[in-house]
């Protein structure tokens, strides 16, 4: 426990000191700023962009249309930025021949994952939720949000696959002494698991699901209680894939650690 | 005396290549261990194996009689190329790894303002990415030494350093021994002759030959005499002397070198030649000689 809030703080420290929290931090914030603000502005925006003396009619925006930016924005930028920052997370060790003083000091190696992945599961969960909360403040201001149903499950379920992508991120960077590698491997997953989306019978089990399904539980179009199996499975393969991690780095070592 | 470290038929490969091959060494408990050897010859391998980053392909390592894969010893490890979290200054590293490595909270402070005024980079509070190798150096000795280890293994750890960098790296872990056993690679001989008190020579994935250097030095051969003469006539004759008497002799470009102890001899085959050298020194040993004679 104490190696584990040692080297959690130095983990800290770390995301600190790189700059990589105020990175995370900024672009959930700015998204979270962003997702109302261009629902807003978007018929202002498809307006000058038609051609002259050619008039159509845009409905209204409405908090929907700020929450079908935030489940669009959150997916396609944030998650990349998320994998971006953590695609290093164990490789750089080996990269910059960091993890050996550890390892001799007696650092284990399950240790080292688990707050490798403690404070990248807490960024996250800043990060994200500050994006939800920024974007939650201004569509309420702008719009009336009673027509809208399940928003935590809606955006618990994106957390989730969020944490998923850190765990896969996490054990593929425990193989590869490069950056490049843990981002082809987790592009793989979530390619393999796009392709499986293909046939509709398995979304009920894809943790994709939980990317892509959140604003039929918005609308109402589907329950929380849907997506059971898709949480199950994501959650189930976060602890495999942090497992995975683990003995990615015991590789390193075989002395019995203290 | 009681070996700290023990190796017996360790043998490791990587592909095809044998690195280590067989090799017996044992290091004696509280000596200086040089581990001597050219670049290739498996001596970061064999550190790597006793510090449990590689597993050997077969034989036993044992830890003051404890098998490795049991043994709870401490060991610091200075590393060839020591690497740090950059963003960190000297104080906040050692701190970070008297931590992990179980150093007492009370203690720790108190360890690591010693360690780091003992390498002489205790005022220095940049970040650790703006230090010098030298000072990358000191602070991986420091960092090495922060658990109180019972054995500290150093990797070159001057290779890449000014003469008086060196130098006060060679005091520092020079100063460990007797309570720590130090094994200290190096292809550099005279930095094993100024601190190590026992050696070994590893040649082939095999130590070649072990012990203190004295012992070495005695034992595998003997002084060797220079002579320089004023002409080249001289010498051509001094030369013909000693192949009629069948003498083992070298030459460069301007000495003879006589194999062999006996002062006497050669003085007098110059004595009835009728011959006067203009220099004549008698050489001791020393471990480079011996490392090249092993190698050749």
């Amino acid at each position: 426990m104490r190696q584990y809030m040692v080297f959690m703080n130095k983990e800290i420290l770390e995301f600190i000191r790189t700059y990589k929290l105020l990175v995370l931090f900024a672009v959930f914030m700015i998204l979270g700023i962003m997702n109302p603000l261009t629902a807003k502005l978007l018929p202002y925006i498809m307006g000058n962009f038609m051609p002259e003396g050619l008039t159509i009619n845009i409905a209204d925006p409405t908090a929907m249309d700020s929450w079908t930016q935030f489940y669009k924005n959150v997916p396609q930028m944030g998650l990349v930025v998320l994998v971006l920052i953590f695609a290093g997370i164990i490789s750089n060790e080996y990269i910059n021949n960091t993890l050996v003083n550890m390892l001799t000091k007696g650092l284990k190696p399950a240790t080292l994952v688990l707050s490798k992945v403690t404070v990248a599961m807490t960024m996250w969960t800043g990060a994200y939720w500050c994006c939800f909360l920024i974007t939650y403040g201004y569509t309420e201001y702008y719009w009336d949000q009673s027509k809208g149903s399940h928003f935590f499950f809606a955006a618990l379920y994106l957390w989730i696959f969020g944490i998923f992508l850190i765990a896969c991120v996490t054990a593929a960077s425990s193989f590869f002494k490069n950056f490049y590698g843990s981002l082809i491997v987790t592009g793989a997953v979530v390619v393999i698991m796009y392709i499986i989306s293909l046939a509709p019978k398995t979304n009920d089990y894809n943790p994709l699901s939980l990317a892509s399904g959140n604003m039929n539980i918005l609308n109402g179009v589907a329950s929380p209680g849907d997506y059971k199996w898709s949480v199950a499975i994501a959650l189930i393969l976060s602890v495999v894939f942090t497992g995975v991690a683990i003995l990615g780095i015991s590789r390193v070592s075989f002395r019995r650690w203290k | 005396m009681m070996d700290a470290i023990n190796i017996e038929n360790l043998s490791k490969s990587f592909g095809t290549h044998r690195v280590l091959d067989s090799l017996d060494m044992a290091v004696p408990a509280g000596s200086i261990f040089g581990l001597v050897g050219e670049n290739g010859a498996g001596k970061t391998t064999i550190m790597k194996i006793i510090l449990g980053l590689l597993a050997g392909d077969g034989g036993s390592i044992r830890i003051f009689g404890e098998d490795i894969s049991a043994s709870s010893t401490t060991i610091g490890y200075l590393p060839d190329v020591p690497s740090f979290y950059g963003y960190m200054n000297a104080i906040e590293y050692m701190t970070l790894c008297g931590k992990i490595g179980g150093i007492e909270a009370g203690k720790l402070k108190s360890r690591t303002t010693e360690l780091l005024d003992l390498v002489g980079i205790g005022n220095v509070k940049t970040r650790i990415s703006n230090y010098s190798r030298g000072m990358k150096q000191r602070l991986g000795i420091a960092q090495a030494l922060i658990a109180e280890p019972d054995i500290l293994i150093c990797d070159e750890p001057t290779s890449a350093l000014d003469p008086s960098g060196r130098r006060d790296i060679l005091d520092i872990i020079r100063d460990q021994g007797g309570e720590t056993t130090v094994i200290f690679s190096t292809h550099i001989l005279t930095d094993v002759e100024r601190i190590c008190d026992q050696v070994a020579l590893l040649h082939h994935g095999r130590i070649v030959m072990s012990g203190s250097i004295e012992e070495l030095e005695r034992s595998h051969r003997s002084n060797e005499i220079i002579l320089e003469f004023g002409s080249a006539g001289d010498r051509t004759r001094f030369v013909a002397a000693l192949e009629s008497l069948d003498r083992p002799y070298r030459q460069d470009r301007s000495s003879v070198v006589v194999a062999g102890d006996k002062t006497g001899s050669v003085i007098d085959i110059l004595h009835d030649a009728g011959l006067m050298p203009l220099r004549m020194d008698v050489v001791e040993p020393d471990l480079e000689k011996l490392f090249m004679e092993m190698v050749e």
